[in-house]
């Protein structure tokens, strides 16, 4: 069998086989009763309606969601549940641009058929019918940015791979979204992780990797499972393994759980857990791409990077170019959370601004709401919410000082909320999470919270002295992390330290 | 390249750092992490740097020069960013010492003065060793030392850095006192560190002078570097990184195991039997004394065993003395109790007796065989070496050997052979090779002879049949020897020790390794070659000198060509033209009243001759025993003469180790009490026996010093024509370096053989596994070897008092299932009986031993040796004894 007689043959299967009630359980909705309802439905429908359970749709607010075309209220007496069609649900859906996370929430996570039925596997078709040096130019065309938080050109990591001469090449594919108020790739891969298998295969097929290896955050245990069922799905069902699709294209992902803490998010880092080796970054150079995996050349790409491909094969460079910012096509995936109406996901363009997009998408009434906003994680810092005004997401310092959107979690923080409280858990979370290889992090990060003491009250605090060791931390240490370790107090030197305390 | 630092000019050598173009330039610039042996760590972030056209302030250790590359190491923010860095380092420490070394000198050149940051709590200090200890209120946390530990250096593991943040400190797997761990005490670590956070229990004195020699102990030839002061004492060892065998690696002996030099057992001065007791005497009336005896014993009745430890000046003398004094060949050295079975096959085959290769060899060869050797033990350094093959290179890795040694760990197939059956076993891997096409067809046709006759013995070795007889799988045979046969990158090195000679047929095992080289052609190539490790610092050099019964120097074999070479360039005097007795010989002819007198130097027989009770019966009837050494030992505690020798850091010379370099030893201080050189003594010994007698050769024994005595012997020995002192200040020189223009030999036989143009295949049928079996009596295999911190019989490690620290006593190892079966408990002390002697010791559990197997170290702690109880049966071949296999018993106390 060709390899398009094969997706013909799956995808006919498929659609002749979906479940009529897909009830949305997700890491967060599980908290909220989602798995429940699935079993009590699985339970209690009469044989006659197939029930599967889907990734959440990213409303947080809303859940526990079904999706479903018949009245099954009758089967889960008592427990609240929306309906994927409730108009905020939509509306808040509706407004996005959804590529990464485009059928989140109405396909199946368990099984193939929903993926299948909506094109899914059809992008790796075309891939290995074609040429890999096409896809790589296809993506270098698109611009497409990794969405880790580096937002580096995907092409150009690739290409630095592929012309290191190896009889071995890996990709490895980055799920450890490690830092606080992120939780994008887990919803990612809860909801379309077939999405990401596609993804990381057609960058497989193009680089000419040799394995793949899936990275999972220790503590995501849905993603895990799904991602773990996915993979075995593929295997069964020939899109994964010897001969993928007919094509005579053969690799497999070997899926690992990571070994525990920020750092393994750096990448370097995370090689050297994988080799079993103490988890702190590696020197650079040579990088990953040059030297990584057991000394092989290296592709790491984010799990949200990864599943912009699948889109970009389909619909072709040019649609992906007319979306977001000229210099960074496509859409970002930000975990909104913190003191808004509506937490959730979701998927906007790049450039989109980011005080439109916390009074849409958080549910507020005005930006004024909010005295600040906690954007980008522990490697970024904190702006007055009035600043948002003006700010835009995208890659590097969104103030051009010390504010980078990085994995896209934004934190809404009220008018009542201690912003120096903010930033001190911020800067503990990095003394507590430096690897404790490089001096100025490992030492400097503890120092900083000794001079952020506030013993003699927060007046009393040396912004200047903080402000001179930050700078160094940010200047001298050794990985990414330490060298963004100081922006939190940065970011509140420069935007709080008249204003605060109030 | 050409890079500017702050303006100036650099050639610096491609794929150098930046960091190495600062320290070109000559630019002072702190580097606490980095090492300038190892690879850059990144973690001080002290070496900052500023780079035209680079972002920020990039680290010059791991920052690649490129053409042209404009470097600043200074500038306002720079500085301002290293010096608070290095305040916060500074933060770290907070021990009562005042010196921190290299840390304290970098604050010092950064003008940084007091603490800028209140010191931050550390941990306990690791002070389980009893040599030294882990200070973490001293430690900077740079890594250094768990880099030597691991891939800089060792290759061990012991250390790493455990935690996070600030809770990060240096510590063992589980977190255990670094006693409890797998730390073998090298001292690498210590080495490293640059703030004396590991240092020496006892703190070095004031250092005044730095010797550079090599190291005293095994065969491995570690460049050593004593630290003198000025009052004639070595109180520090270092390592030395320029010596091309060891490149900057110690074992815990070489680097702690220096301090029997100034022991207060020390011989200081001549002793001679007076009255039935050994007493005090001048020089002159010992040798006077012994000048008057020994002749009466010239010719047949004399015998002489030269020292392995001593240097190859040395030896030249003793057996020139031997020969043109007394007349006589019976010369021999300790290699017949430990490599002769290699040395006679190699000979037979090859026609040579030296290691083949390099330890560059195993570092680059795609397969390593290790059979019967426990390198970790007894060959730290270059176990080190090996395991950087598989860690780093990826080398396929083959144990073989009854214990589950601590190379295993690194192994991907352990074979266990039944004790005495390494021939079967090699047999089949042969048969193997043969039967699947996995042989040298080429080399075997050109290179080779005897294939035919050799293949007809292999036939029947299928893996089914070897199976049956050494209990290894098949499957294991057949994966080991197409490892070996078809490595996946470069060659296979043969490694081997005493698990392979010390059996009755330790000759036809040594033929079996060279028989599995030649089938594949793994000889006379990088990467491929075959070893013997040897076990004494000199063996090597102590045979190519010509301690030998058939041989002059250079192994030369006696014959009236060369007696009459070696007669004319010793003034024309006649020689003995017939083999002598090697050193098993030798006994049983004291036994027969043959030997009558003996001289012995820097060896202790009645230490390491198999059934000592025996040993000592027939010592005891030597109607003269000179004994030359360091210490008053058992087999001086017996002689009518004690000559003190100075010891390695005495004297100077030359030592030749296991890959055949030639290497110097210098004089580090004065000799201690009034001991003299071995050359010296038994040429001012020579000199008054020529004057008493008239014999006229007291000119062939007058050297200024020991330059003119390697003259001598170079002059006469082609392999080594080459090697002059002069040359060898610029470092060690493997022989054969026949002119003055050849560089060494890093391998052998690329081209031809010593003997011709072919190697010899010699086949060899299974025998009996050993001499003596296990009985209802004797139930147990008692196999003996040795343990890292002690060297041999003990006689020098258990007079250092860090080595003896770390092993006081007897451990008779043994499985925890004989543990059960024999109602011995761990830790318990009991007695060890053989048909021949008795020993006592304390029961080890260990999961390295198999069921029906004990071992015992044969060094002797507290009058206790495993020597008593072995069986002084003999390889035919090479009259080896069986040192590897007795029967014996366990009884409790």
């Amino acid at each position: 069998m060709n390899t398009l007689d094969f997706i013909t043959s799956v995808a006919n299967r498929a659609v002749n086989n979906p479940a009529e009630v897909l009830v949305q359980v997700g890491q967060c909705s599980m908290a909220v009763g989602s798995q429940e309802i699935y079993r009590s439905l699985e339970e209690k429908l009469p044989a006659s309606i197939a029930v599967d359970y889907s990734g959440c749709d990213g409303a947080c607010f809303a859940g526990p969601k079904i999706h479903s075309e018949k009245d099954v209220s009758e089967y889960i007496e008592g427990i609240r549940v929306t309906s994927t069609g409730d108009s905020n649900v939509r509306n808040y859906i509706d407004s996005q641009t959804r590529i990464v996370l485009e059928h989140a929430g109405n396909i199946s996570a368990s099984d193939i058929y929903g993926y299948i039925a909506n094109k899914g596997f059809s992008a790796l078709a075309k891939v290995l019918l074609q040429p890999p040096e096409q896809t790589v130019d296809m993506v270098e065309e698109s611009g497409l940015r990794g969405r880790g938080g580096a937002y580096f050109p995907v092409s150009i990591k690739w290409r630095s791979a592929m012309s290191t001469a190896s009889k071995e090449r890996h990709i490895v594919i980055n799920a450890e979204e490690g830092e606080p108020g992120v939780f994008k790739d887990r919803h990612v891969m809860e909801s379309v992780p077939f999405r990401l298998i596609e993804g990381a295969l057609i960058a497989a097929y193009a680089t000419k990797a040799t394995s793949i290896r899936l990275y999972v955050n220790a503590e995501a245990h849905l993603s895990y499972q799904r991602m773990l069922n996915a993979l075995e799905i593929c295997r069964s069902k020939g899109f994964l393994g010897p001969n993928i699709m007919g094509s005579g294209f053969t690799i497999d992902i070997e899926i690992l759980k990571g070994a525990g803490g920020y750092v393994c998010g750096e990448e370097s880092t995370l090689l050297n857990t994988i080799e079993g080796k103490r988890r702190e970054p590696r020197l650079r150079p040579p990088f990953p791409t040059e030297s990584g995996l057991n000394q092989q050349p290296t592709i790491i790409n984010n799990v949200e990077t990864l599943c912009n491909l699948p889109w970009i094969v389909l619909n072709g460079a040019d649609e992906f170019k007319k979306i977001g910012d000229p210099d960074t096509p496509g859409t970002k995936i930000l975990s909104i959370s913190g003191s808004v109406n509506t937490p959730g996901v979701a998927e906007l363009p790049m450039g989109s601004n980011l005080a439109e997009l916390m009074v849409k998408f958080g549910g507020i009434s005005s930006i004024n709401t909010l005295s600040a906003i906690a954007v980008g994680g522990p490697s970024s810092g904190v702006i007055p919410s009035s600043e948002s005004l003006n700010l835009s997401i995208g890659p590097g310092f969104l103030d051009g000082k010390s504010v980078m959107l990085g994995a896209g979690g934004v934190i809404g923080l009220s008018q009542d909320t201690n912003v120096l409280e903010v930033v001190r858990k911020l800067s503990e979370y990095n003394a507590r999470e430096s690897c404790g290889k490089c001096t100025p992090c490992r030492e400097g990060t503890t120092r900083l919270l000794e001079l952020m003491a506030n013993d003699s009250g927060d007046d009393a605090i040396d912004w200047n002295g903080i402000g001179q060791l930050a700078e160094v931390i940010n200047a001298a240490s050794l990985c990414g992390l330490g060298q963004a370790a100081g922006n939190p107090v940065l970011s509140y030197g420069s935007y709080f330290q008249e204003v605060s305390p109030g | 390249m050409e890079v500017f630092i702050n303006g100036k000019e650099v050639q610096v050598p491609e794929h150098s750092s930046v960091l190495d173009a600062i320290n070109i330039s000559g630019t002072a610039i702190s580097q606490l992490c980095k090492d300038p042996d190892m690879k850059p760590i990144g973690a001080c972030r002290t070496c900052l740097v500023e780079i035209e056209g680079v972002r920020g302030y990039p680290a010059s250790c791991s920052t690649p020069i490129s053409q042209g590359m404009k470097i600043l190491t200074n500038g306002n923010k720079l500085d301002l960013i290293r010096k608070s860095v290095l305040e916060l380092t500074a933060g770290m420490v907070h021990s009562d010492k005042d010196d921190y070394k290299e840390l304290s000198r970098v604050m010092e050149s950064n003008s940084i003065s007091g603490q800028v940051w209140k010191s931050r709590s550390r941990e306990e200090t690791d002070a389980s060793n009893p040599i030294f200890n882990i200070a973490m209120d001293s430690c900077i946390l740079c890594g250094r030392c768990a880099q030597a530990c691991q891939t800089g250096h060792q290759f061990i593991g012991a250390i790493d850095v455990l935690g996070t943040s600030s809770q990060a400190r240096i510590g063992t797997f589980m977190d255990k006192p670094l006693l409890e761990s797998i730390c073998t005490t090298c001292g690498q670590c210590l080495s490293v560190c640059p703030t004396g956070a590991i240092s020496t229990k006892v703190e070095p004195a004031v250092i005044e002078r730095t010797v550079i020699t090599t190291c005293p102990y095994c065969g491995v030839g570690c460049g050593i570097k004593a630290q003198v002061t000025s009052d004639d004492a070595i109180v520090e060892m270092l390592d030395d990184p320029e010596n091309d065998s060891s490149l900057g690696m110690l074992c815990v002996k070489g680097r702690f195991g220096y301090t029997f030099v100034h022991h207060e057992d020390r011989l200081t001065e001549p002793l001679v039997r007076r009255n039935g007791s050994l007493q005090r005497a001048t020089w002159d009336e010992a040798l006077d004394f012994i000048a008057d005896k020994l002749l009466a014993y010239e010719g047949d009745s004399f015998a002489t065993l030269c020292s392995a430890k001593a240097t190859n000046e040395d030896g030249y003398i003793q057996q020139k003395f031997s020969r043109l004094v007394m007349q006589s060949n019976h010369i021999d050295h300790c290699t017949r109790l430990c490599h002769s079975p290699s040395v006679e096959a190699m000979l037979a085959s090859l026609g040579s007796g030296a290691t083949s290769n390099s330890y560059i060899d195993y570092e680059e060869a795609g397969c390593l065989v290790i059979i019967g050797s426990d390198a970790n033990s007894n060959h730290p350094v270059a176990a080190s070496r090996m395991r950087r093959a598989v860690v780093e290179h990826g080398a396929k890795l083959i144990v073989i050997n009854p214990r589950r040694i601590d190379m295993c760990d690194y192994a991907d197939i352990w074979l266990r052979p039944r004790p005495g059956t390494d021939v079967a076993l090699l047999n089949g891997m042969a048969h193997v090779i043969l039967e699947n096409g996995l042989a040298d067809e080429n080399f075997i046709k050109n290179r080779t002879e005897g294939f035919d006759d050799w293949s007809d013995i292999v036939t029947k070795y299928t893996p089914e049949y070897v199976e049956s007889i050494t209990g290894v799988s098949e499957a294991d045979i057949i994966e080991a020897a197409r490892m070996y046969a078809a490595p996946p990158f470069s060659g296979s090195c043969l490694i081997w020790g005493m698990g392979i000679t010390q059996h009755t047929m330790g000759t036809a095992n040594a033929h079996g390794l060279l028989n599995l080289a030649f089938a594949t052609g793994q000889l006379g190539k990088s990467g491929s070659g075959i070893s013997p490790l040897r076990g004494q610092n000199n063996v090597q050099g102590c045979g190519d000198a010509g301690c030998l019964p058939n041989a002059f120097p250079g192994y030369q074999t006696i014959n009236a060509d060369s007696v009459e070479k070696f007669s004319t360039a010793w003034g024309g005097n006649p020689l003995p033209d017939k083999a002598g007795l090697v050193v098993t010989d030798m006994v049983r002819e004291i036994d027969n009243g043959r030997i009558k007198a003996m001289y012995i130097t820097g060896e202790n027989p009645l230490l390491s001759e198999p059934d000592l009770n025996h040993a000592e019966e027939s010592f005891g009837k030597l109607e003269l025993l000179i004994v030359q050494d360091i210490f008053l030992h058992e087999t001086a505690q017996i002689a009518d003469v004690v000559l003190p020798a100075c010891s390695f850091a005495e004297k100077d010379g030359t030592f030749t180790n296991s890959e055949r370099r030639v290497q110097r030893v210098r004089e580090a201080i004065k000799p201690v009490g009034s001991s003299r050189p071995d050359w010296e003594i038994i040429c001012d010994l020579a000199q008054r026996i020529s004057i008493k007698k008239g014999l006229g050769l007291g000119d062939h024994f007058e050297y200024k010093d020991v330059s003119e005595i390697w003259d001598e012997m170079s002059s006469l020995t082609p392999m080594i024509a080459g090697i002059t002192y002069d040359r060898l200040e610029g470092g060690g020189i493997q022989w054969p370096c026949p002119d003055l223009d050849h560089p060494g030999t890093r391998f052998l036989y690329e081209y031809d053989f010593p003997r011709g143009s072919r190697a010899k295949f010699v086949g060899f049928d299974q025998g009996p596994a050993s001499d003596e079996l296990p009985t209802d009596r004797f139930p147990l295999i008692l196999n003996t070897g040795r343990i890292l911190y002690h060297w041999h019989g003990g006689t020098i490690t258990k007079r250092a008092e860090g080595l003896l620290a770390r092993a006081p006593e007897l451990l008779i190892s043994i499985s925890p299932e004989d543990g059960e079966k024999y109602q011995v408990n761990d830790e318990e002390w009991i007695t060890v009986k053989s048909r021949r002697g008795t020993m006592e010791g304390r029961v080890s559990y260990s999961d390295k031993m198999r069921s029906g197997e004990i071992f015992v170290p044969f060094v002797k702690l507290q009058e206790h040796a495993a020597n008593f109880l072995t069986n002084a049966a003999l390889d035919p071949d090479s009259k080896i004894p069986e040192y590897k296999i007795c029967a014996v018993r366990l009884e409790k106390n």
